[in-house]
């Protein structure tokens, strides 16, 4: 099975993946960067009204393929504060 | 001449013996039970959901988990034996299997008819009220895997399940200066704790960042199971050892002799 490399940048600081992991395709790793994010953002919130998730896939040539960004925007609409 | 390998009886005699001494003559009982050695490869099916058992098996060697198959064909680990550990003990009264079991190493069962169980317990009534201990016991850990599985992060519930196999396979004495032998796959971890295989990497890789394990050939090395629990929000009250009772008024000691 082809290696498949992710790396994230959650907002705070980014790792880049130095072992892979092994898919069996291409949509298989789409699967796996877009349901990380979200699984990613759950243990990483709450913290501020403003972040944005990164997920990155390169292929086993280290050539970025693919690349999926999930953010979040929130803050107050009434003009107060919390 | 160094001592012989506990065989899976060995095993659950001491483990029984943490609800209640044995007496000799429960212990003969339990180690003359007729049983059948089977072997089982690295992710081999030993019992099927759903099947209707004539037998339970106690895991002599390697690690074994019960597995729950979904109607999406996705599975979830829910419990891990390792030796001395009955593979499914509730087969006995509670049948079909509602999950599945598999071998997670190379792993060899002592398989006991139903029957002789049926014998033994009616002979020696003492072991009835040992053997509800065991079942309690697996209901324990269940109730910790489901607080973890609802309420750790991924980093935590990897850690913490490092801690638990940790512990569970040095006191049956299979670990060695900190090392166990870990066949467990990435896969195998994702379906442990409900995580994609991507977030199962990235959250090794921050273990092994902070120092808190290495996992290289097929060896878990912990360099501080003192550490590792802390960063888990490992509680072994669980496991219910005593010998960890004792300790953790201090910290969290292992059984290393």
């Amino acid at each position: 099975m082809p290696l498949y490399f992710f790396d994230i940048d959650d907002g705070k600081r980014s790792s880049r993946d130095t072992e892979g992991t092994e898919l069996p395709d291409r949509e298989a790793a789409r699967r796996e960067a877009t349901g990380i994010l979200p699984d990613i953002a759950r243990e990483e919130l709450p913290d501020g009204n403003h972040r944005t998730f990164i997920c990155r896939i390169r292929d086993d040539q280290d050539r970025e393929i693919f690349l999926a960004t999930l953010s979040l925007k929130a803050g107050w609409t009434d003009g107060g504060g919390g | 001449m160094s001592p012989p390998r506990p065989n899976g009886i060995d095993l659950l005699c001491r483990k029984l013996a943490r609800y209640a001494p044995l007496s000799a003559e429960e212990s003969a009982a339990l180690h003359a039970l007729p049983v059948r050695m089977q072997d089982y490869g690295r992710g081999e099916v030993i019992v099927n959901q759903g099947a209707k058992p004539d037998e339970s098996a106690i895991v002599v060697s390697g690690v074994v988990f019960r597995f729950k198959l979904l109607t999406d064909g996705l599975r979830q680990i829910v419990a891990m034996q390792v030796p001395g550990d009955f593979t499914d003990l509730h087969s006995f009264v509670l049948r079909p299997l509602d999950h599945a079991i598999a071998a997670a190493s190379p792993a060899r069962l002592a398989r006991v008819p139903h029957a002789a169980i049926q014998t033994l317990l009616e002979r020696h009534p003492r072991l009835v009220r040992a053997l509800m201990w065991d079942m309690a016991l697996d209901a324990a850990i269940s109730r910790e895997w489901l607080a973890t599985l609802g309420r750790r992060s991924a980093y935590q519930q990897l850690a913490h399940l490092f801690c638990e196999l940790y512990l569970r396979m040095d006191w049956a004495g299979l670990t060695k200066d900190g090392s166990l032998e870990f066949m467990l796959t990435q896969a195998d971890l994702g379906d442990a704790c409900g995580l994609s295989t991507v977030h199962v990497n990235r959250s090794l890789q921050s273990l092994r960042k902070d120092d808190l394990i290495v996992l290289e050939n097929h060896i878990l090395h912990i360099p501080s199971i003192d550490q590792l629990c802390k960063a888990a929000g490992f509680d072994p009250a669980y496991l219910h050892f005593p010998e960890i009772a004792r300790e953790r008024k201090c910290n969290i000691s292992t059984f290393a002799s």
